[in-house]
């Protein structure tokens, strides 16, 4: 028997098997190289990059929850020219797919460094943060409205050189609409959830345990929401989902394909285990081998009502 | 598995307290307390503070932990110095120790380096046992003076540095307290001393990504990573 065909395609883009690392949870991809061989993973979301570059929030930044954490990073990152010129070398010719994270404070920010990254072959394709809770004016009300959502995604993709992926947010009353304003305004496939809004205290001294007062809720506690929404998304949209959401290991990640995702990331999980990802590469491979599946594709959407 | 070589002080290890399930979900970074060259292995010495140290205690002997490591940069001090201070409080007497241990390893007399060891009470010296067995000069301090110099290890530091009585040059390390650990930077400053400080923070990936940990950097609107730029930084260089 051969072994099982782990490719998907996204937007055009063949990926050599469906995991990728979450914008966030994995730098520039470089501080990963010591630890895992990077050439095996399906793809790497650099962390959300901005116009100039941002120092982010001052400390504490992150509290561990229930099998979760909350961060306020503040969207920290190098800023697009830097990136351009100190990060995407160390991605050419890593042998994965390179997914490049935007975010922005107004459209004109998003069209900026769009533009910046335009003509970058090292590059694969766009994912848009219209949904970082953590920044004030950043993003967040770009996912909660569909015609906001409409619109930025319209204007994006006009100028955009790569498949455009929006991220969405959970904090919304119903990710259908935005999933669906994004499609018809172009997007090739759509990456969901971004982290739920949430806090934490401290019962003894009384402090709210991050300086930013609120932060996003990410890890295994937050999966079964990622899940109704990944699953409730590919009831509307024709494009690829590539599901987010406390996925740890290759359960959770056939979880997420049998919901309807075509790939998933890998986010708060590269914290705990830096290998993560290829354990559950090497996991899935084996899971479809002793099924007789031979294609990876065979699962996306097949979760059967009980 | 053994580690084998000689760790570098101040360096960390990232451990899951819990061999299975996501609750807690992260690891926990502990300081290196002392290794043994014959057989490899690591020690830690650490205070039940939290749920996930609570958790850890519970680990049997036999058990196999994950354990990411040794992480971050530690004391890069050369044996040319001309003496070495170090001042611990409480649960930072493990990475000091560790120092000491390393510097007359390699040949650093042990006359030359003085140890400050701060605690709350003398109920709590055992912590200082290996300490007491190196050959150099030890001194407590207990903030109700049931055992040593009566007051703060940073107030212990300040009157050897009046008195003289830590050598010519004395190179400050420094690992305790965040109040601690300011009152040290404040009086290595007003000294004139090069001061090196062993900083704690909640280090959900210790290994550089998650930007969690960071520390502010001294005159600048920047951070800097506790786990990758640290945990040992020059006391100039940070903000506390």
């Amino acid at each position: 028997m051969t072994a099982p065909s782990l490719k998907v395609t996204i937007g055009g883009v063949e990926f050599k098997n469906p995991i990728l690392t979450a914008s966030g949870t994995f730098g520039y991809g470089e501080e990963f190289d010591e630890y895992i061989d990077l050439s095996r993973l399906g793809g790497i979301v650099t962390k959300s990059i901005t116009r100039h570059e941002r120092k982010g929030h001052p400390p504490p930044r992150t509290a561990e929850t229930a099998s979760g954490m909350l961060n306020a990073i503040g969207l920290a990152n190098v800023g697009v020219d830097a990136y351009v010129r100190e990060k995407l070398p160390f991605l050419r010719n890593l042998g994965t797919r390179i997914v490049v994270n935007v975010a922005g404070f107004d459209t004109d920010e998003y069209l900026y460094v769009i533009d910046k990254l335009n003509g970058h072959d090292e590059i694969d394709m766009i994912e848009l943060n219209i949904s970082c809770p953590n920044v004030k004016g950043a993003g967040m009300e770009f996912s909660s409205n569909p015609q906001i959502a409409y619109d930025i995604v319209k204007k994006v993709k006009g100028i955009c050189g790569f498949p455009l992926m929006p991220k969405l947010s959970p904090n919304v009353a119903d990710i259908k609409l935005i999933a669906k304003a994004c499609e018809e305004a172009g997007a090739d496939a759509l990456a969901l959830i971004n982290t739920l809004y949430g806090m934490a205290i401290d019962p003894f001294n009384w402090r709210i345990k991050l300086t930013n007062i609120t932060g996003g809720l990410s890890g295994p506690a937050i999966k079964p929401v990622a899940i109704a929404a990944v699953w409730k998304t590919a009831s509307v949209v024709k494009i690829p989902i590539v599901g987010i959401g406390g996925i740890m290991d290759y359960r959770d990640v056939i979880e997420f394909l049998l919901a309807g995702a075509t790939a998933v990331q890998f986010g708060t999980a590269n914290f705990v285990q830096p290998d993560c990802t290829i354990r559950a590469i090497d996991n899935l491979t084996d899971y479809l081998g002793s099924r007789n599946i031979q294609d990876v594709n065979d699962l996306i959407g097949k979760a059967k009502k009980t | 598995m053994p580690l084998e070589r000689f760790p570098i002080p101040g360096t960390f290890l990232h451990i899951k307290p819990n061999t299975t399930g996501t609750d807690p979900l992260l690891r926990r970074a502990f300081s290196i307390f002392d290794y043994d060259e014959t057989t490899g292995t690591i020690e830690i010495l650490y205070k039940v503070v939290g749920r996930g140290t609570e958790i850890f205690s519970r680990v049997r002997p036999g058990e196999t932990l994950d354990v990411l490591g040794p992480l971050g940069n530690g004391f890069d001090l050369p044996l040319t110095i001309d003496n070495l201070v170090l001042v611990a409080g409480g649960v930072g007497i493990p990475p000091l120790y560790l120092l000491a241990k390393s510097h007359l390893r390699r040949g650093f007399d042990g006359k030359r380096i003085s140890y400050l060891c701060g605690l709350t009470t003398v109920a709590e010296k055992p912590m200082a046992d290996r300490v007491e067995k190196l050959p150099i000069n030890l001194q407590f301090a207990t903030d109700d003076g049931s055992l040593g110099f009566k007051g703060f290890v940073s107030e212990l530091l300040r009157a050897r540095l009046d008195d003289g009585s830590l050598g010519i040059n004395p190179v400050i390390c420094a690992c305790g307290p965040d109040g601690m650990l300011k009152a040290v930077q404040t009086i290595a400053r007003a000294y004139g001393k090069k001061c090196y400080l062993s900083l704690e923070s909640i280090m959900p990936c210790g290994v550089g990504t998650c930007l969690g940990c960071v520390v502010k950097k001294d005159g600048e609107e920047k951070y800097v990573r506790v786990c990758r730029e640290g945990p040992v930084f020059e006391a100039t260089e940070v903000e506390l």
